[in-house]
């Protein structure tokens, strides 16, 4: 590994890194704040009336989505979230060889003692550092959202005992003055639970990469690269609006990445199926087997890597064409 | 130092490069000439293994420019014919990385090679000219001590002062020792700076011209009336070609001047001129420009 390449790498994409890091922290954390200023109950009518247009859309049940677990969970699907993460993939990996051969650094580069494989292994190791740091600049938003956040608590009612009877009647328009008025988000979700979710937003990020430095591989030019990326990203989330949405194009899961990333399952995993988040393959029930928390990181970063690792592949062998 | 073998580049049914057969010699400055499109940059950029050859192989220092490129860009300092470099860093930044990413790199050398050739090196690469981008590379490229020199018309957008400044530079690299190939446009900088000049024409290797060798040559033209008479067997050595067209006899001759001379002016001539042979005829005896070929 060439450190001076390296050093390179990481002065060209730390603004975007950090930016997006930081962007993610403050989001997650004001997410999190707003589910503790909301209060469902309130809405609960609304909601059953919606229940199953809510149901088709949504990969968990209508009772998870209403929990505290599962609101704080759709932090992780807003598109604001997968917008940054998928944004992070697609510059760099764009970055990787259409760009400088757009712009025309890229001869200059590879006219110094540095391989091709060298150089590609600085761009993707920054992409997947970039990935990680990202996923846990979320999480680390998230988690101060849970510490942080305050949830109103309905007032237990003042009970009085009718003498003889011994019966506990609730006394109507009375609250107890001592009872406190708001609790922690902490006490009802358990930040362990969202850490597979983030694992899982570090998949995502991980496949964009190198779905784009393929596609940066063997093209000319940054913006058709880009161009290619965005395309594929709005197809994908096309069919998996359409999976959910319509019965009989369920199938269409299979062809959507998207299937791939849903953190709100791993969290009802982690909360209902312990151990389930962090397993590749676990049952569900008797008859139904479920993949787990690992399957899907596994499937989305082993994407990622295929990625990579054909786009070294093509890189190490192609012509390098003149600056246009 | 540099050796290609049937050298060839074809890009579908374009041939850029046609069995291209060159060898330049440790310590030797070889210039390659040629107009767009000839193939210089092919030629170039298959030697820095950009491009993979159709055909043919190259070594540079015994080494295969395509199977060994890491141990042959050890060995090169190059300068594109095209400098773009960090648009976002400086100038400075960017002799720091070539230096440090080069193993023959030295900080402080790009620093006085910059300081040499006037560049300010605190302004943003975005903010430079293109001149001033060129100046940069060229710091990078001379201040590198690699044993070889290629460079892609290295003068390309620079003033007549700094232009003299870096065609004395590359002069000292090949001083001291330094192989250099250098591509141009400018006959003159070929002339001054090189041991030997390469012709190219539409991918092929067309002429190879000794320079010393072409300095000792002269074009000798005179009208003469009558047909030109048998050259004399003493001085045929000396005359590579005489043509008459009408009245005007052009001679071509090679070493010593005297004897042909003597016998020049025996003859009943009028108009005597005498020429030093330079580059500009030799090219243009393969790339005359056109309102030439058609007179």
């Amino acid at each position: 590994m060439n450190l001076a390449m390296l050093r390179q790498v990481w002065r060209e994409s730390r603004l975007l890194m950090l930016g997006v890091a930081v962007v993610l922290f403050i989001f997650c954390w004001i997410r999190v704040w707003i589910v503790g200023r909301v209060d469902m109950s309130r809405f609960q009518g609304i909601l059953e009336i919606l229940r199953p247009e809510f149901e088709n859309f949504s990969a968990v049940s209508f009772e998870q989505a209403l929990t505290y677990p599962g609101r704080v969970a759709f932090t992780f699907t807003e598109p604001m979230v997968i917008l940054m993460v998928v944004v992070w993939g697609i510059a760099r990996g764009s970055d990787a060889v259409s760009g400088p051969l757009g712009r025309g650094t890229m001869e200059m580069m590879l006219s110094q003692p540095v391989s091709r494989f060298q150089y590609l292994l600085s761009k993707n190791l920054i992409t997947v550092i970039g990935s990680v740091v990202i996923a846990m600049s979320a999480y680390a938003g998230l988690v101060c959202g849970i510490e942080f956040t305050t949830v109103k608590r309905e007032s237990p009612p003042v009970k009085m005992q009718i003498p003889l009877v011994k019966i506990e009647v609730e006394i109507p328009f009375i609250q107890n003055p001592n009872a406190p008025k708001r609790m922690p988000l902490s006490d009802f979700v358990d930040k362990e639970d969202f850490f597979p979710s983030a694992l899982n937003m570090v998949g995502l990020g991980l496949f964009f990469g190198g779905f784009t430095t393929l596609m940066s591989a063997w093209d000319q030019y940054r913006w058709r690269t880009i161009a290619i990326a965005a395309g594929f990203l709005i197809m994908q989330l096309l069919l998996r609006v359409m999976s959910l949405s319509v019965e009989e194009l369920h199938w269409l899961k299979y062809a959507t990445i998207f299937t791939l990333y849903e953190p709100e399952v791993l969290v009802s995993y982690a909360v209902h199926t312990p151990g389930g988040a962090w397993s590749f393959w676990f049952p569900k029930s008797q008859e139904e087997w479920k993949l787990g928390g690992m399957a899907y990181l596994t499937f989305l970063s082993g994407g990622g890597l295929a990625g990579f690792a054909s786009a070294t592949w093509i890189f190490c062998r192609r012509d390098l064409p003149a600056p246009v | 130092m540099l050796k290609t073998h049937d050298l060839t580049k074809r890009y579908g049914n374009f041939l850029a490069l046609d069995h291209a057969n060159i060898e330049v010699a440790q310590g030797e400055c070889c210039g390659v000439l040629g107009p767009n499109g000839a193939g210089k940059s092919t030629l170039f950029r298959l030697l820095m293994g950009f491009l993979r050859p159709t055909d043919g192989t190259a070594l540079i220092g015994g080494k295969d420019c395509q199977k060994e490129k890491l141990a042959v860009h050890g060995l090169v300092s190059y300068l594109p014919g095209d400098v773009r470099l960090f648009d976002e860093m400086r100038g400075k930044q960017v002799l720091e990385f070539f230096a440090d990413v080069h193993v023959r790199g030295n900080r402080e050398r790009s620093y006085a090679t910059a300081k040499r050739l006037d560049l300010d090196i605190s302004r943003r690469v975005g903010y430079m000219s293109t001149g001033m981008r060129q100046k940069l590379g060229l710091s990078i490229a001379l201040a590198t001590d690699a044993p070889m020199l290629i460079m892609d018309e290295p003068t390309t957008s620079l003033d007549p002062n700094v232009r003299r400044e870096v065609i004395q530079m590359i002069s000292e690299a090949h001083k001291s020792g330094r192989t250099v190939v250098i591509c141009s446009h400018v006959l003159s900088e070929i002339e001054d700076i090189c041991d030997r000049a390469i012709i190219m024409r539409q991918g092929h290797v067309v002429h190879d011209q000794s320079l010393p060798e072409l300095a000792r040559r002269h074009l000798v033209t005179f009208d003469l009336s009558q047909p030109l008479p048998r050259v004399p067997d003493e001085i045929r050595d000396h005359i590579r070609s005489a043509r008459q067209v009408e009245h005007t006899v052009r001679l071509e001759t090679e070493g010593e001047l005297r004897e042909v001379m003597a016998w020049v002016t025996q003859l009943p001539s009028c108009d005597l001129k005498v020429n030093r042979m330079g580059l500009r005829e030799v090219y243009d005896q393969y790339h005359a420009p056109v309102s030439e070929h058609a007179a």
